[in-house]
């Protein structure tokens, strides 16, 4: 299926599963997830990564609700316990894989979905570019360091010099693109042309159908 | 020297999205780091079913984005796109809520903008980064009524997290950021033609 098509329904069931009050919807989600996980055949660490990490936000606001909520409170706590894991296993559908698939998916958002091309690259460029801005915020602290002065999450220093940064690397890509043909506003003829499959558009209303007869019982 | 442009139609420059899109992702990472420091919080405090206030105690700091990209760039639009950025860094880094933080990311976007919207995209200075805050606490806090079930609490916690959460923005997207803006203006980085 076509990543940003894929991207789009997952969007969409996201946004309706903050407003649903179902567990028995969300361990649905959970399962159809874990399902389509065992055919992309997902590494240990993946699978281990997807159990622990929602298990602290949705203790978090499990305990809360017992403790503090009214009303609905017990059948809430449930909801926001199993809604946390519904989203992280949801999205991993989509982040998991995002790697080998982000060229054919930011292909898409210019050419099927007319996003302005200057947009694509400058997501283009910030995906590549996330290892080196790592690398930047702990150069600056440890630069910091050795003047004897440590930069706290709250020191406005800190920002100040990640904004230097940032100018002096948006100017030197910018003139990189430029030097290399980028015109900004111009038609672009592409060598791979995307097309979205009729196949792709008939599974994603099917999901999307099933997903809003799933809602109908009213499930608890 | 940086030349951010001027012009009021809305066109987007290439080195403004590109400017845009790295301050975002470098709040990301600052915010990355301090990831553990949010876990062993929210860690304590869940016993005591007090966890909904590591999240509202930082969520300044994961908003920031929002209103330095509408300082830096100055043009509507800026704050909700540079939120979105930002949170998906967070997304792609693992966050805790996989797709939902893109849409908490949209909804904090348009949350911290519409600060500077109601002051018709004319104050760029303290007045317009404080409305952000402001605004940016009540329409985040509304959508974590529905989000993260915070319609079934007790109205005194509801109190309490309110506060906290503005205390929040009001530091991390206010104060610090008035901070920011002062150094820029005074080392002179920015021109504005």
């Amino acid at each position: 299926m076509n990543p940003l098509m894929k991207f789009g329904v997952i969007m969409l069931i996201a946004l309706e599963l903050t407003f649903i009050k179902s567990v028995t919807v969300n361990l649905v989600i959970i399962i159809v997830s874990a399902l389509i996980y065992t055919v992309l055949k997902l590494r240990w660490q993946q699978w281990l990564w997807l159990l622990l990490l929602p298990i602290l936000p949705g203790l978090g606001s499990w305990f809360s609700l017992m403790y503090f909520g009214t009303g609905d409170h017990v059948h809430m706590a449930w909801i926001m316990l199993s809604r946390v894991f519904a989203y992280l296993w949801l999205g991993g559908l989509f982040t998991l894989k995002l790697n080998d698939e982000r060229d054919i998916f930011l292909a898409t958002l210019e050419q099927r979905a007319h996003l302005s091309a200057t947009f694509v690259y400058a997501l283009v460029g910030v995906l590549n570019f996330m290892p080196a801005v790592n690398q930047q915020v702990k150069t600056i602290r440890v630069a910091a360091q050795m003047r004897g002065q440590t930069l706290h999450i709250w020191a406005p220093q800190l920002y100040f010099k990640a904004i230097l940064a940032a100018i002096r690397w948006s100017q030197n890509l910018a003139e990189g693109m430029v030097s290399h043909g980028f015109t900004e506003g111009a038609t672009r003829t592409h060598l791979a042309v995307v097309k979205i499959k009729l196949r792709d558009w008939v599974i994603a209303a099917i999901i999307l159908l099933m997903f809003q007869l799933l809602l109908f019982p009213g499930w608890y | 020297m940086q030349t951010v442009s001027e012009s009021k139609q809305h066109h987007w420059a290439l080195r403004d999205v590109l400017l845009l899109a790295f301050v975002a992702v470098f709040i990301g990472f600052i915010f990355w780091v301090l990831g553990p420091v949010y876990n062993i919080l929210a860690a304590a405090l869940t016993p005591m079913g007090l966890a909904p206030f590591a999240n509202d105690l930082l969520i300044g700091g994961w908003m920031m984005a929002a209103p330095l990209a509408s300082i830096l760039i100055r043009q509507a639009g800026a704050g909700v796109l540079g939120e979105l950025f930002a949170s998906a860094v967070e997304m792609l880094l693992g966050g805790q809520w996989g797709v939902a933080t893109l849409l908490s990311g949209l909804v904090q976007g348009v949350g911290s903008e519409a600060g500077f919207a109601a002051l018709a995209y004319k104050d760029w200075h303290w007045r317009g980064i404080f409305a952000s805050a402001i605004t940016g606490t009540i329409i985040t806090f509304i959508w974590s009524l529905f989000r993260d079930g915070y319609a079934s609490y007790h109205v005194g916690l509801l109190v309490a997290l309110f506060i906290t959460r503005f205390i929040s923005l009001f530091f991390f997207g206010g104060v610090l950021v008035v901070a920011i803006q002062k150094l820029i203006e005074k080392s002179g980085v920015l021109h504005r033609g």
